[in-house]
């Protein structure tokens, strides 16, 4: 059985998130663990200097404080409702406080999956995706799905391969995480200037095995990232799998990567998984 | 399906070597894929010991003389034969490498595209009779780009599982790797080994949530705390197991970490004959 961990801030409550976690379910039995960052974790993120050039005036982040602070208890009341309504095993993880990056380590050091909404993910501090976003990607020892907030569970995959061990790494933690959405429509993307994926019949290999239904794409090298986000964007319920070159990667991940891109545009789910 | 990458020294073979392998196919749902060592790079194993009368004598491998080469097509050869003659009796599908041979950088990169490699503890095909870890096989499990699995001597069915834990997330890592490779051992009895310095069941690290992960996993598990040096009490608990696989989640991230810290599986690796899974992030 699965163990996902479903990660909300004190302010937001995503649907989107609970409801794909049910979808799963019917598919592949999952237990699933609410974690609901307080306000003492927005503070801990405060008192980075580096983060409060971004996070603006005091003044508003302290009545966000106090908002995100009544917000949680109602949240995880409504998350134990629906477990108990849609018969999901269900733990709410019960610490907090200013140690949130460690504890959140260890909850996915020993779990399968992480989910959290790209869209309300502390909205608030900055466009998706926000640092808190990255820093909690950072401290995930387990692979991370970001959700979009409109209702679409995947009817299609995207495996984006640049070449790189991160990207076949990401591939086939997806496979072995999610085998039970393998079976759907997979497109093995490649954007280098050279035909990667012809010259790796290995790769072709490995992914034809895991997913039946692939069919190989090519983009053209002078798209930049913008034209291949509006792409994914543009496609009915796409699921985009992508590796990044380490933890310490996540930052470059993002600052030169067209995922940041595609989260930004908020119409894609997510899938990034590095060692 | 899992991509099974099993790296043969085609000098070094029996056709028995062929029934892990078969066996782990069943197990991961998978297949196998067969890569030929390069034997050019099999390592020399000194003549003599180490002695004031015989002093030990490196021996290079030099270019191959025609007959030597021609001799050693043929036993490729014979080895791929009985490969195929092997899965084929029993209606299994086998793929070999388009290359004759790889070199060890073809390795990793091929493993980088597989779900599994397996090897012997050996891949020189010279005299190994201390049954020792050779240095390229110790590269691979260092570099490799997927998990490795040492084959033992001879086929055994797994009934017992061992996980080595010690809190780190590189033990929790190789045992999440090996549950999403195995699912069909969730019925096999686990057993967590920790080796700690004083016996006290609050001191395993994390116990809750590993607890937990195991339980939505598997249907049987226990934890065992050993107390004393790792290398010698996980070699005494499992020299003499049979039917057994154990996890180990590093093998010495890079040289100077083993150089300061020997890794416990290396040497636990050499004194055991069961399955050895090896991974790490």
């Amino acid at each position: 059985m699965k163990k996902i961990l479903a990660v909300f801030d004190g302010n937001h409550y995503s649907e989107n998130v609970l409801h794909f976690i049910n979808n799963l379910n019917q598919l592949s039995a999952v237990s699933v663990t609410g974690i609901f960052l307080s306000s003492h974790d927005y503070a801990h993120l405060w008192s980075n200097p580096a983060m409060q050039e971004t996070l603006g005036s005091l003044s508003m982040v302290k009545e966000e404080l106090e908002l995100a602070d009544k917000g949680i208890e109602s949240n995880i009341s409504r998350f134990e409702n629906y477990c108990l309504k849609e018969g999901l095993p269900f733990r709410v993880h019960d610490e907090s406080g200013s140690e949130v990056f460690e504890t959140l380590r260890y909850e996915t050091r020993f779990a399968d999956l992480m989910i959290l909404s790209n869209d309300l993910f502390y909205k608030n501090i900055g466009e998706q995706p926000n640092e808190y976003l990255q820093q909690i990607l950072h401290a995930s020892e387990c692979a991370v799905l970001m959700l979009p907030e409109k209702e679409n569970f995947p009817d299609h995959l995207i495996l984006c391969y640049d070449g790189s061990p991160s990207s076949v790494f990401a591939i086939k933690q997806f496979a072995y995480i999610l085998p039970e959405l393998c079976d759907r429509e997979a497109i093995l993307l490649s954007r280098e200037e050279e035909d990667q994926i012809r010259q790796h019949p290995l790769l072709e290999e490995l992914a034809v095995r895991h997913f039946p239904a692939l069919s190989l794409q090519i983009l053209d090298k002078t798209e930049g990232n913008k034209p291949f986000s509006s792409w994914v964007n543009s496609r009915s319920h796409p699921m985009v799998v992508a590796g990044a070159f380490s933890r310490s990667g996540i930052s470059r991940l993002f600052k030169k990567s067209f995922i940041a891109e595609v989260i930004k545009e908020n119409n894609a789910s997510v899938f990034i998984a590095h060692k | 399906m899992k991509k099974i990458l099993w790296v043969i020294n085609p000098l070094d073979f029996k056709e028995s070597d062929c029934e892990f392998p078969h066996y782990m196919a069943d197990l991961t749902e998978g297949e196998v894929s067969v890569a030929f060592i390069d034997t050019g790079i099999a390592e020399i194993a000194p003549v003599a010991a180490d002695s004031l009368i015989l002093p030990t004598r490196d021996y290079r491998l030099l270019d191959y003389p025609v007959i030597i080469n021609e001799e050693k097509r043929a036993m490729t050869g014979s080895t791929h034969a009985l490969i195929r003659g092997f899965f084929s009796a029993r209606n299994k599908t086998i793929h070999f490498h388009e290359n004759e041979s790889l070199d060890f950088e073809d390795l990793i990169r091929e493993s980088r595209f597989a779900d599994l490699m397996l090897t012997s503890i050996s891949l020189s095909g010279l005299l190994n009779e201390n049954h020792s870890l050779s240095h390229r096989v110790k590269e691979l499990l260092v570099r490799a780009q997927c998990p490795v699995l040492i084959a033992p001597e001879n086929l055994q069915e797994i009934q017992k599982i061992y996980f080595t834990y010690n809190g780190s997330y590189s033990s929790v890592y190789a045992i999440r790797q090996f549950t999403m490779l195995f699912r069909n051992l969730s019925h096999i009895p686990v057993t967590v080994l920790t080796v700690l310095e004083s016996v006290k069941e609050e001191e395993l690290p994390d116990k809750k949530l590993l607890n937990e992960f195991l339980s939505r996993n598997y249907k049987t598990f226990g934890f065992k705390l050993l107390q004393g040096h790792p290398d010698k009490e996980l070699l005494i608990e499992l020299m003499y197991q049979r039917n057994a696989i154990v996890t180990f989640g590093a093998f010495g991230r890079n040289r100077v970490s083993r150089m300061l810290n020997p890794s416990h599986s290396e040497k636990v690796t050499e004194g055991i004959n069961i399955p050895v899974f090896i991974t790490h992030p």
